[in-house]
Protein backbone atom coordinates (compact mmCIF):
# COMPACT_ATOMS: atom_id res chain seq x y z
CA UNK A 1 0.00 0.00 0.00
CA UNK A 2 1.52 3.28 -0.70
CA UNK A 3 1.07 6.75 0.97
CA UNK A 4 -0.94 8.24 -1.56
CA UNK A 5 -3.58 4.93 -2.36
CA UNK A 6 -5.04 6.67 1.38
CA UNK A 7 -5.07 10.28 0.95
CA UNK A 8 -5.74 12.97 3.00
CA UNK A 9 -9.18 13.81 2.02
CA UNK A 10 -11.61 16.37 3.87
CA UNK A 11 -13.99 15.94 6.51
CA UNK A 12 -14.39 15.62 10.23
CA UNK A 13 -11.25 14.23 12.38
CA UNK A 14 -12.36 11.18 12.85
CA UNK A 15 -12.07 10.29 8.93
CA UNK A 16 -9.03 11.73 8.67
CA UNK A 17 -7.32 10.01 12.11
CA UNK A 18 -7.16 6.42 9.95
CA UNK A 19 -5.57 7.94 6.79
CA UNK A 20 -3.24 9.73 8.80
CA UNK A 21 -2.29 6.36 10.76
CA UNK A 22 -2.01 4.26 7.16
CA UNK A 23 -0.29 7.63 5.58
CA UNK A 24 2.63 7.11 8.71
CA UNK A 25 3.13 3.30 8.35
CA UNK A 26 2.84 2.73 4.44
CA UNK A 27 5.76 3.25 1.77
CA UNK A 28 5.88 6.47 0.09
CA UNK A 29 4.27 6.59 -3.77
CA UNK A 30 6.35 4.37 -6.82
CA UNK A 31 4.72 7.13 -8.93
CA UNK A 32 6.37 10.28 -7.09
CA UNK A 33 9.80 8.36 -6.06
CA UNK A 34 12.65 9.83 -4.13
CA UNK A 35 15.31 8.99 -6.61
CA UNK A 36 14.02 8.12 -10.24
CA UNK A 37 15.86 4.67 -11.92
CA UNK A 38 14.72 2.78 -15.14
CA UNK A 39 12.31 -0.19 -15.45
CA UNK A 40 13.92 -3.19 -15.88
CA UNK A 41 12.57 -6.01 -17.16
CA UNK A 42 9.18 -4.26 -16.63
CA UNK A 43 9.97 -3.63 -12.73
CA UNK A 44 10.70 0.30 -11.77
CA UNK A 45 13.77 0.29 -9.86
CA UNK A 46 12.82 3.86 -8.65
CA UNK A 47 13.82 4.31 -5.25
CA UNK A 48 10.98 4.51 -2.40
CA UNK A 49 11.22 6.04 1.02
CA UNK A 50 11.47 2.33 2.62
CA UNK A 51 14.23 1.45 -0.04
CA UNK A 52 16.19 4.67 0.75
CA UNK A 53 15.78 3.21 4.67
CA UNK A 54 17.28 -0.20 3.66
CA UNK A 55 20.76 1.78 2.04
CA UNK A 56 20.55 3.74 5.22
CA UNK A 57 20.60 0.60 7.33
CA UNK A 58 23.11 -1.24 5.17
CA UNK A 59 25.38 1.79 5.40
CA UNK A 60 24.56 1.89 9.17
CA UNK A 61 25.49 -1.84 9.94
CA UNK A 62 28.92 -1.25 7.31
CA UNK A 63 29.77 1.50 9.85
CA UNK A 64 28.46 0.13 13.12
CA UNK A 65 29.62 -4.04 12.05
CA UNK A 66 32.12 -4.12 9.36
CA UNK A 67 34.55 -1.75 10.01
CA UNK A 68 35.42 -1.28 14.10
CA UNK A 69 35.56 -5.66 13.14
CA UNK A 70 38.16 -4.79 10.04
CA UNK A 71 40.11 -2.39 12.71
CA UNK A 72 39.84 -4.92 15.39
CA UNK A 73 40.95 -7.92 13.60
CA UNK A 74 43.65 -5.92 11.52
CA UNK A 75 45.37 -4.87 15.36
CA UNK A 76 48.51 -6.51 16.05
CA UNK A 77 47.50 -7.80 19.85
CA UNK A 78 43.29 -7.42 19.59
CA UNK A 79 42.02 -6.76 22.66
CA UNK A 80 37.80 -5.76 22.74
CA UNK A 81 37.45 -2.40 23.53
CA UNK A 82 34.08 -0.63 24.41
CA UNK A 83 31.93 -0.50 21.09
CA UNK A 84 33.83 -3.99 19.69
CA UNK A 85 33.33 -5.75 23.31
CA UNK A 86 29.97 -5.29 23.37
CA UNK A 87 29.93 -6.63 20.04
CA UNK A 88 31.57 -9.24 20.79
CA UNK A 89 29.60 -10.20 23.48
CA UNK A 90 26.26 -10.12 21.04
CA UNK A 91 28.07 -11.98 18.38
CA UNK A 92 29.24 -14.88 21.36
CA UNK A 93 25.51 -14.79 22.51
CA UNK A 94 23.84 -15.56 19.19
CA UNK A 95 26.89 -18.06 18.02
CA UNK A 96 26.77 -19.77 21.29
CA UNK A 97 22.69 -19.81 22.19
CA UNK A 98 20.80 -19.67 18.73
CA UNK A 99 23.04 -21.22 15.88
CA UNK A 100 25.35 -23.51 17.64
CA UNK A 101 22.01 -25.44 19.91
CA UNK A 102 20.13 -25.64 16.45
CA UNK A 103 22.66 -26.62 13.32
CA UNK A 104 24.62 -28.23 15.39
CA UNK A 105 28.59 -27.61 16.13
CA UNK A 106 29.66 -29.02 12.55
CA UNK A 107 27.16 -26.50 10.92
CA UNK A 108 27.96 -23.44 13.40
CA UNK A 109 30.62 -21.69 11.48
CA UNK A 110 29.16 -22.32 7.96
CA UNK A 111 25.63 -20.67 9.44
CA UNK A 112 26.35 -18.05 12.02
CA UNK A 113 27.76 -15.22 9.82
CA UNK A 114 24.22 -15.02 7.96
CA UNK A 115 22.14 -15.48 11.27
CA UNK A 116 24.24 -12.67 12.54
CA UNK A 117 23.91 -10.54 9.00
CA UNK A 118 19.75 -11.15 9.15
CA UNK A 119 20.05 -10.21 13.48
CA UNK A 120 22.10 -6.84 12.86
CA UNK A 121 20.27 -5.70 9.62
CA UNK A 122 16.85 -5.73 11.27
CA UNK A 123 17.96 -4.54 14.50
CA UNK A 124 18.88 -1.73 12.60
CA UNK A 125 15.86 -1.29 10.44
CA UNK A 126 13.76 -1.72 13.79
CA UNK A 127 16.00 0.91 15.27
CA UNK A 128 16.03 3.24 13.23
CA UNK A 129 12.01 3.07 12.95
CA UNK A 130 12.25 4.47 16.35
CA UNK A 131 13.82 7.09 15.53
CA UNK A 132 11.69 10.74 14.04
CA UNK A 133 14.73 11.65 11.35
CA UNK A 134 11.82 12.36 8.61
CA UNK A 135 9.40 14.40 10.54
CA UNK A 136 12.31 16.53 12.59
CA UNK A 137 13.45 17.19 8.98
CA UNK A 138 10.16 18.01 7.94
CA UNK A 139 10.07 20.90 10.95
CA UNK A 140 13.66 22.40 10.17
CA UNK A 141 12.17 22.49 6.50
CA UNK A 142 8.72 24.24 7.40
CA UNK A 143 9.92 26.19 10.49
CA UNK A 144 13.44 27.25 9.50
CA UNK A 145 14.16 26.75 6.29
CA UNK A 146 10.74 28.28 5.28
CA UNK A 147 10.10 25.68 2.62
CA UNK A 148 6.30 25.41 2.32
CA UNK A 149 4.71 22.08 2.23
CA UNK A 150 3.19 22.51 -1.41
CA UNK A 151 6.61 22.74 -2.88
CA UNK A 152 6.78 19.20 -4.60
CA UNK A 153 10.58 19.94 -5.72
CA UNK A 154 11.90 20.24 -2.65
CA UNK A 155 13.78 16.91 -1.74
CA UNK A 156 12.74 16.77 2.32
CA UNK A 157 9.18 17.50 1.47
CA UNK A 158 9.35 13.99 -0.97
CA UNK A 159 11.09 12.15 2.29
CA UNK A 160 8.19 13.40 4.63
CA UNK A 161 5.05 10.49 3.16
CA UNK A 162 5.63 7.44 4.58
CA UNK A 163 7.28 6.33 8.12
CA UNK A 164 11.28 5.26 8.08
CA UNK A 165 10.34 1.20 9.49
CA UNK A 166 11.55 -0.61 6.56
CA UNK A 167 10.57 -3.49 8.59
CA UNK A 168 7.37 -2.95 8.72
CA UNK A 169 6.87 -3.18 4.78
CA UNK A 170 5.63 -6.72 4.13
CA UNK A 171 7.91 -6.59 1.10
CA UNK A 172 10.99 -6.39 2.91
CA UNK A 173 10.33 -8.70 4.89
CA UNK A 174 9.03 -11.46 2.51
CA UNK A 175 12.27 -10.49 0.90
CA UNK A 176 14.44 -11.58 4.10
CA UNK A 177 12.16 -14.91 4.44
CA UNK A 178 13.05 -15.72 0.88
CA UNK A 179 16.75 -15.80 1.93
CA UNK A 180 15.70 -17.73 4.93
CA UNK A 181 13.57 -20.32 2.79
CA UNK A 182 16.86 -20.78 0.46
CA UNK A 183 18.76 -20.86 3.01
CA UNK A 184 17.17 -23.99 4.37
CA UNK A 185 17.40 -25.77 0.66
CA UNK A 186 21.17 -24.69 0.62
CA UNK A 187 21.58 -26.14 4.07
CA UNK A 188 19.73 -28.79 3.87
CA UNK A 189 21.25 -29.86 0.11
CA UNK A 190 24.88 -29.25 1.63
CA UNK A 191 23.99 -31.78 4.68
CA UNK A 192 22.61 -34.50 3.14
CA UNK A 193 22.93 -34.03 -1.18
CA UNK A 194 20.05 -32.95 -3.31
CA UNK A 195 17.70 -35.87 -3.64
CA UNK A 196 18.47 -36.73 0.46
CA UNK A 197 17.07 -33.01 1.33
CA UNK A 198 14.05 -33.86 -0.25
CA UNK A 199 13.60 -37.52 1.08
CA UNK A 200 14.16 -36.15 4.32
CA UNK A 201 11.08 -34.21 4.18
CA UNK A 202 8.77 -37.03 5.29
CA UNK A 203 9.36 -39.63 7.67
CA UNK A 204 10.59 -43.28 6.01
CA UNK A 205 9.10 -46.15 6.31
CA UNK A 206 5.08 -45.78 6.10
CA UNK A 207 2.71 -47.13 4.40
CA UNK A 208 2.13 -45.42 0.62
CA UNK A 209 -1.35 -44.11 0.91
CA UNK A 210 0.07 -42.07 4.01
CA UNK A 211 2.42 -40.10 1.50
CA UNK A 212 -0.66 -39.00 -0.26
CA UNK A 213 -1.12 -37.04 2.80
CA UNK A 214 2.34 -36.58 4.18
CA UNK A 215 3.94 -35.00 1.08
CA UNK A 216 1.38 -31.78 0.49
CA UNK A 217 1.19 -30.96 4.19
CA UNK A 218 4.82 -31.31 4.35
CA UNK A 219 5.48 -29.12 1.04
CA UNK A 220 2.76 -26.85 3.26
CA UNK A 221 4.93 -26.42 5.44
CA UNK A 222 8.02 -25.42 3.76
CA UNK A 223 5.75 -22.29 2.15
CA UNK A 224 4.67 -21.87 5.47
CA UNK A 225 7.80 -21.22 7.25
CA UNK A 226 8.85 -18.20 5.52
CA UNK A 227 5.13 -16.89 5.29
CA UNK A 228 5.33 -16.47 9.22
CA UNK A 229 8.34 -14.87 9.14
CA UNK A 230 7.49 -12.42 6.89
CA UNK A 231 3.97 -11.78 8.40
CA UNK A 232 5.54 -11.97 12.31
CA UNK A 233 8.10 -9.36 11.75
CA UNK A 234 6.05 -6.80 9.74
CA UNK A 235 3.36 -6.91 11.43
CA UNK A 236 4.74 -6.37 15.04
CA UNK A 237 6.69 -3.37 13.50
CA UNK A 238 3.54 -1.88 11.82
CA UNK A 239 0.97 -2.61 14.91
CA UNK A 240 3.36 -0.47 17.77
CA UNK A 241 3.42 2.05 15.84
CA UNK A 242 -0.43 1.93 14.74
CA UNK A 243 -0.83 1.54 18.72
CA UNK A 244 1.47 5.12 19.10
CA UNK A 245 -0.34 6.91 16.60
CA UNK A 246 -3.86 6.05 17.70
CA UNK A 247 -3.24 6.91 21.03
CA UNK A 248 -1.73 10.00 20.33
CA UNK A 249 -4.50 11.04 17.77
CA UNK A 250 -7.08 10.95 21.37
CA UNK A 251 -5.88 14.40 21.77
CA UNK A 252 -7.47 15.72 18.31
CA UNK A 253 -10.48 13.87 18.40
CA UNK A 254 -11.35 14.68 21.71
CA UNK A 255 -10.98 18.45 20.22
CA UNK A 256 -12.97 17.22 17.43
CA UNK A 257 -15.84 15.99 19.65
CA UNK A 258 -15.79 18.16 22.02
CA UNK A 259 -15.55 21.74 20.17
CA UNK A 260 -12.80 22.96 22.37
CA UNK A 261 -8.66 22.93 22.49
CA UNK A 262 -9.12 22.43 26.76
CA UNK A 263 -10.25 19.12 25.87
CA UNK A 264 -7.23 17.66 23.40
CA UNK A 265 -4.94 19.55 25.41
CA UNK A 266 -6.46 17.63 28.52
CA UNK A 267 -6.27 14.00 26.60
CA UNK A 268 -2.63 15.21 25.78
CA UNK A 269 -2.47 14.50 29.74
CA UNK A 270 -3.15 11.15 29.55
CA UNK A 271 -2.38 10.11 25.91
CA UNK A 272 1.66 11.65 25.92
CA UNK A 273 2.19 9.81 29.37
CA UNK A 274 0.72 6.66 27.25
CA UNK A 275 2.58 7.07 23.98
CA UNK A 276 5.67 7.51 26.02
CA UNK A 277 5.15 4.39 27.45
CA UNK A 278 4.04 2.45 24.02
CA UNK A 279 7.34 3.80 22.72
CA UNK A 280 9.40 2.65 25.76
CA UNK A 281 7.66 -0.87 24.69
CA UNK A 282 8.63 -0.46 21.50
CA UNK A 283 12.20 -0.28 22.42
CA UNK A 284 11.92 -3.77 23.55
CA UNK A 285 9.77 -4.67 20.58
CA UNK A 286 12.77 -3.73 18.20
CA UNK A 287 14.98 -6.56 19.77
CA UNK A 288 12.71 -9.24 20.75
CA UNK A 289 11.77 -9.16 17.00
CA UNK A 290 15.39 -9.00 15.56
CA UNK A 291 16.29 -11.84 18.34
CA UNK A 292 12.92 -13.91 16.79
CA UNK A 293 13.51 -13.64 13.45
CA UNK A 294 17.14 -14.62 14.14
CA UNK A 295 16.22 -17.58 16.40
CA UNK A 296 13.37 -19.14 13.37
CA UNK A 297 15.41 -19.02 11.00
CA UNK A 298 18.58 -20.55 13.47
CA UNK A 299 15.69 -23.75 14.08
CA UNK A 300 14.61 -23.52 10.54
CA UNK A 301 17.82 -23.92 8.95
CA UNK A 302 18.63 -26.42 11.94
CA UNK A 303 15.54 -28.39 10.87
CA UNK A 304 16.90 -29.07 7.18
CA UNK A 305 19.96 -30.28 9.06
CA UNK A 306 19.25 -32.22 11.70
CA UNK A 307 16.59 -34.49 10.39
CA UNK A 308 14.43 -36.36 13.19
CA UNK A 309 10.81 -38.00 12.19
CA UNK B 1 31.91 -10.78 49.13
CA UNK B 2 32.78 -9.37 45.65
CA UNK B 3 32.80 -12.20 43.59
CA UNK B 4 29.23 -12.66 44.54
CA UNK B 5 27.20 -9.91 42.23
CA UNK B 6 29.41 -11.40 38.94
CA UNK B 7 28.75 -15.41 40.07
CA UNK B 8 25.17 -14.43 40.24
CA UNK B 9 25.17 -12.90 37.00
CA UNK B 10 27.04 -15.44 35.20
CA UNK B 11 24.67 -18.06 36.54
CA UNK B 12 21.65 -16.10 35.56
CA UNK B 13 23.09 -15.71 31.59
CA UNK B 14 23.95 -19.57 31.35
CA UNK B 15 20.01 -20.19 32.52
CA UNK B 16 19.28 -17.27 30.00
CA UNK B 17 21.19 -18.93 27.46
CA UNK B 18 19.64 -22.20 27.92
CA UNK B 19 16.37 -21.26 27.95
CA UNK B 20 16.88 -19.26 25.15
CA UNK B 21 18.54 -22.57 23.25
CA UNK B 22 15.13 -24.63 24.33
CA UNK B 23 13.10 -22.13 23.34
CA UNK B 24 13.56 -22.32 19.42
CA UNK B 25 11.41 -25.54 18.58
CA UNK B 26 8.37 -24.38 21.21
CA UNK B 27 8.33 -20.56 19.35
CA UNK B 28 8.80 -22.17 15.90
CA UNK B 29 5.86 -24.77 16.27
CA UNK B 30 3.81 -21.87 17.20
CA UNK B 31 4.63 -20.02 14.53
CA UNK B 32 3.92 -23.09 12.03
CA UNK B 33 0.35 -23.52 13.53
CA UNK B 34 -0.72 -19.61 12.96
CA UNK B 35 1.18 -19.58 9.95
CA UNK B 36 -0.06 -22.84 8.21
CA UNK B 37 -3.81 -21.88 9.01
CA UNK B 38 -3.63 -18.22 7.99
CA UNK B 39 -1.24 -19.06 4.79
CA UNK B 40 -3.80 -22.06 3.35
CA UNK B 41 -7.08 -19.84 4.29
CA UNK B 42 -5.21 -16.95 2.33
CA UNK B 43 -4.81 -19.43 -0.34
CA UNK B 44 -8.09 -20.78 -0.18
CA UNK B 45 -9.27 -16.70 -0.13
CA UNK B 46 -7.35 -15.84 -3.84
CA UNK B 47 -8.56 -18.74 -5.31
CA UNK B 48 -12.06 -17.83 -4.13
CA UNK B 49 -11.83 -14.43 -5.91
CA UNK B 50 -10.14 -15.37 -8.96
CA UNK B 51 -12.56 -18.36 -9.73
CA UNK B 52 -15.87 -17.26 -7.92
CA UNK B 53 -15.90 -20.14 -5.32
CA UNK B 54 -16.67 -18.54 -2.12
CA UNK B 55 -16.40 -19.55 0.87
CA UNK B 56 -15.66 -23.09 -0.37
CA UNK B 57 -11.86 -22.29 -1.26
CA UNK B 58 -11.48 -20.12 2.42
CA UNK B 59 -13.31 -23.06 4.05
CA UNK B 60 -10.81 -26.05 2.39
CA UNK B 61 -7.84 -23.68 3.09
CA UNK B 62 -8.89 -23.62 6.82
CA UNK B 63 -9.01 -27.41 6.78
CA UNK B 64 -5.98 -27.86 5.06
CA UNK B 65 -4.21 -25.16 6.91
CA UNK B 66 -5.64 -26.20 10.65
CA UNK B 67 -3.74 -29.80 9.75
CA UNK B 68 -1.24 -29.28 8.56
CA UNK B 69 -0.46 -26.76 11.43
CA UNK B 70 -1.35 -28.90 13.87
CA UNK B 71 0.45 -31.92 12.31
CA UNK B 72 3.75 -29.76 13.09
CA UNK B 73 2.76 -29.07 16.11
CA UNK B 74 2.95 -32.41 16.91
CA UNK B 75 5.47 -33.68 14.88
CA UNK B 76 7.59 -30.67 17.25
CA UNK B 77 6.22 -32.17 20.56
CA UNK B 78 7.07 -35.73 19.93
CA UNK B 79 10.30 -34.97 17.90
CA UNK B 80 11.06 -33.07 21.49
CA UNK B 81 10.53 -35.85 23.53
CA UNK B 82 12.65 -38.48 21.75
Amino acid sequence: MSATDTGHGAGSVMDRVGDNIIHHVSNSDISHPIIHLPTIFGIDFSVTKHVLMLWVVALIACVAIIVPVRRYLAAERPIPKGWMNLLEAVVQFIRDSLVKPNVGPKWVMTWAPLILTFFFFILFANGIGMVPIFETLGLVNRFALGVPASDSHNFINHLLHGGPTATGNFNVTAGLATITFLTIMVAGTKAHGFINHWKNLVPHGLAWPVYIILIPIELIGLFVKPFALTMRLAANMTGGHIAILAILSFMAIFADMFHSVAAGVGMAAVSVPMAAAVNALEIIVVLVQAYVFTLLSAVFIGMAINVHH
Amino acid sequence: MTDKPSRNFSRGWSAFQKFVSQSGPAASASYALLGSILFCTLLGYVIDTAYETSPYGVLIGMGIGLTAGFYHLAKTMWGGRK
